[in-house]
């Protein structure tokens, strides 16, 4: 048997009943919330690794921070010592304690930045571990000189500026996308 | 993106500034802490012609200078701290200056204390004054290095420190890793390898070959042809006086005034290239490529990036890939191939071949004709030769073509103007418009699109073939030119403005007849659409 379309559509319009629900709006709002509140949670992963990149961020503002404070401290010093190549026990001090700063530093950097270089296979991350290699291998050169010359000014500046720059790298890994080259 | 950057140059000095300023006033508050303890050593040694000076040290800086004496003259700074003064005296005398004469040779070396004593730290400093003929041999670490006033083969390695390097004679080869290398003013070939650590050399009247892997190479004023290798860090070269070769990857690479070919490979960076008396061969990645007056022939080959320039003096080869390229002034051919970018060519003094998909092609001005494949996108040629263009999807448009055209397109209009040559037209679903046609042959194959040709006034003769369907057809004939008529269509109407003496069969949909004394073939063919033969424009 067939029909047409006006036969179809009237057939639709007597069958038609209204009834009312009361329910259906709240279980609406309760399903919108319980799915949003599922997203959240899914979502919470990323938010560990935001946190974690917030957190090494915190680390290098602290310590930048704790630069600047120290450069800004009293100087009773005379010019020409900045021509010294030895230095005192208090400057050393001074330095190990950078050095911890340095450290502290980049560790909280490369719990996030060394993952990151490590899994990228791109040219350009791979030429950032490259870096990072040189680097630990020129800051393990510095550190065994330092053992057997631990005053010398020249070695420790040496060492506080390769920390600085594998700082620096850390951070460009951060910034870059793994994936873009 | 390059690791080293002018900023990152002056980030690093300043860091190194600030931690000096770190270190000063705590060295200065606890000198007592400490005893230090200096002591000089000096020594001069006579030199013999052919005696080289040898030096082999570590942690400390070293300034050699020359004079025209035969002797050389040694200064060394040595310095020791120590908890107490008498533990400070016994390392100093520990610390020894070995200098040992051969006849090859006056070599100088410093001697450390072997033993691990904790708590004593030394530093040596050398003065050294050299014969300046003398060939030199030099080995630091962890300290500055200057040479000065050479006038003989050297070979200067240092780690951890700046290297200097001026006004010197001879063949040189320089290498660090951790500094700054510094080089002006050699006569004579210079070889300078290093790691991690800018490179700046200006005023070399000889070849010079520079390696870095993540830093800057700056070299200006170079005699005779340069080679650079570098890894991350931008690179540039201004004026050199040979055949030059760049090979970077990561970092910018600027190269200008080349007095001979030059070759770049770069990675991921941009290129830019200037006056270049020779060929140029050109390749990047991920950047922008540009060149101005190369002086014989051009290979520009890159991919995800624009590329473009002007002045070739040979013949072009041009290659990218998701990048426009914009090239004008081109003596010799030009080749082009692209995907995913415009092309744009102009005054091509040879011939002009392009290929592209996804992009706009415009040649304007190619002496020897023109071949274009497009894919998707518009064509569009000017002053040109023989013109061969394909394309689909795409507007094709040609004006002023001292040749044959030849349009093979499909789903796009064709309009061409001012055609000295035969014409050929094959498309579809879209109208062909022809003007000014002044060629023998006019052959326009249409489907679904309107065909209208007009035949330029004061050729005796334009062969003329017109076919299409389901849209109209309408030529424009100059007067005073006779032709043999043949018109058939079905589902519209023939019409002539021309004097038509008609013969055979004439019906609604055909006609068969001569328009003046005849004699030159008119053939039109169309189904559902109507077909107007009218007088050409004066």
């Amino acid at each position: 048997m067939t029909y047409t379309e006006e036969e179809i559509s009237r057939a639709a319009r007597e069958m038609r009943r209204e009834w009312d629900s009361p329910q259906l709006w709240p279980r609406i709002q309760a399903a919108l919330a319980a799915e949003t509140a599922r997203a959240e949670r899914r979502r919470a992963p990323s938010r560990v690794s935001v946190w974690l990149t917030l957190a090494a961020a915190a680390a290098v503002l602290v310590f930048g921070v704790a630069v600047v404070l120290r450069m800004r401290a009293p100087q009773a010093g005379a010019p020409e010592e900045a021509e010294r190549r030895l230095l005192t026990d208090k400057a050393l001090h001074e330095v190990e304690r950078t050095e911890g700063d340095y450290v502290r530093s980049i560790d909280a950097l490369s719990r996030v930045a060394e993952t990151k270089v490590e899994e990228a296979g791109s040219p350009l991350m791979m030429s950032y571990r490259e870096k990072l290699l040189l680097l630990d291998s020129a800051i393990a050169e510095c550190r065994a000189r330092i053992d057997r010359n631990r005053f010398n000014a020249r070695l420790r500046r040496e060492l506080l500026s390769l920390y600085q720059e594998k700082q620096h790298t850390l951070q460009q890994v951060m910034k870059e996308d793994p994936d873009a080259l | 993106m390059p690791f080293s950057s002018p900023d990152g140059r002056r980030r690093r000095a300043g860091v190194a500034a600030s931690l000096l300023l770190l270190v000063t006033p705590a060295v200065a508050s606890a000198r007592a802490a400490r005893e230090e303890v200096t002591r000089e050593f000096s020594r001069t040694v006579t030199m013999r012609a052919g005696q080289a000076f040898q030096l082999e040290h570590q942690q400390g800086d070293v300034v050699i200078g020359t004079h025209a004496l035969a002797e050389a003259r040694i200064v060394a700074h040595i310095r020791v701290s120590a908890p107490s003064a008498s533990e400070a005296s016994e390392a100093l005398q520990q610390v020894a200056i070995d200098v040992q004469e051969s006849p090859t040779a006056v070599a100088v070396r410093t001697r450390y204390p072997d033993a691990r004593r904790h708590n004593v730290s030394y530093a040596v400093d050398y003065d050294i004054t050299l014969p300046e003929t003398a060939s030199l041999l030099a080995r630091n670490s962890f300290g500055d290095v200057s040479v000065k006033g050479l006038k003989a083969e050297g070979d200067v390695r240092n780690s951890h420190g700046r290297l200097t390097f001026t006004d010197a004679r001879g063949r040189q080869r320089l290498e660090n890793s951790f500094g700054a290398v510094e080089v002006a003013r050699v006569d004579g070939d210079v070889s300078i390898i290093n790691q991690n650590g800018a490179v700046r050399v200006a005023e070399v009247q000889g070849a010079l070959d520079v390696s870095n892997r993540f830093a800057s190479v700056e070299a200006r004023s170079v005699r005779k042809g340069v080679v650079v290798v570098n890894s991350n860090g931008s690179v540039l070269l201004a004026d050199a006086g040979g055949p030059s070769r760049i090979t970077n990857s990561f970092g910018t690479v600027e190269a200008s005034l080349i007095r001979g070919d030059l070759a770049v490979l770069n990675g991921n960076g941009n290129v830019s290239v200037r006056g270049v008396s020779g060929a140029a061969d050109l390749k990047t990645s991920f950047g922008s490529l540009t060149f101005e007056d190369v002086g014989r022939a051009l290979i520009a080959v890159n991919s995800n990036g624009r590329i473009g320039g002007r002045k070739v003096g040979g013949p072009a080869e041009i290659r990218t890939s998701f990048g426009a390229v914009e090239v004008a002034l081109v003596q010799g051919d030009a080749t082009v191939t692209n995907s995913n970018g415009a092309v744009t060519l102009r005054d091509v003094a040879g011939a002009a071949e392009v290929r592209s998909t996804f992009g706009r092609i415009e040649v304007r001005g190619a002496a020897k004709g023109v071949r274009i494949i497009g894919g998707n996108g518009e064509v569009a040629v000017s002053n040109v030769g023989p013109a061969f263009l394909k394309t689909s999807f795409g507007l094709v448009q040609a004006a002023s073509v001292a040749g044959a055209l030849e349009v093979e397109n499909s789903n796009g209009a064709v309009h061409a103007g001012n055609v000295k040559g035969p014409v050929t037209v094959r498309t579809s679903f879209a109208a062909v418009v022809l003007s000014g046609v002044e060629g023998p042959v006019v052959d326009v194959r249409n489907q679904n699109g309107a065909v209208e040709v007009e035949a330029a006034a004061g050729r005796a003769c334009t062969r003329i073939t017109l076919a299409t369907s389901f849209a109209p057809i309408r030529v424009r004939l100059p007067e005073g030119v006779g032709y043999d008529v043949t018109a058939r269509t079905s589902f519209g109407s023939i019409h002539s403005e021309m004097p038509l003496t008609a013969s055979g069969t004439i019906g609604a949909d055909s006609l068969n007849g001569r328009i003046g004394a005849g004699g030159c073939a008119l053939s039109l063919t169309d189904s559902n659409g109507n077909i107007e033969i009218l007088k050409a424009v004066k």
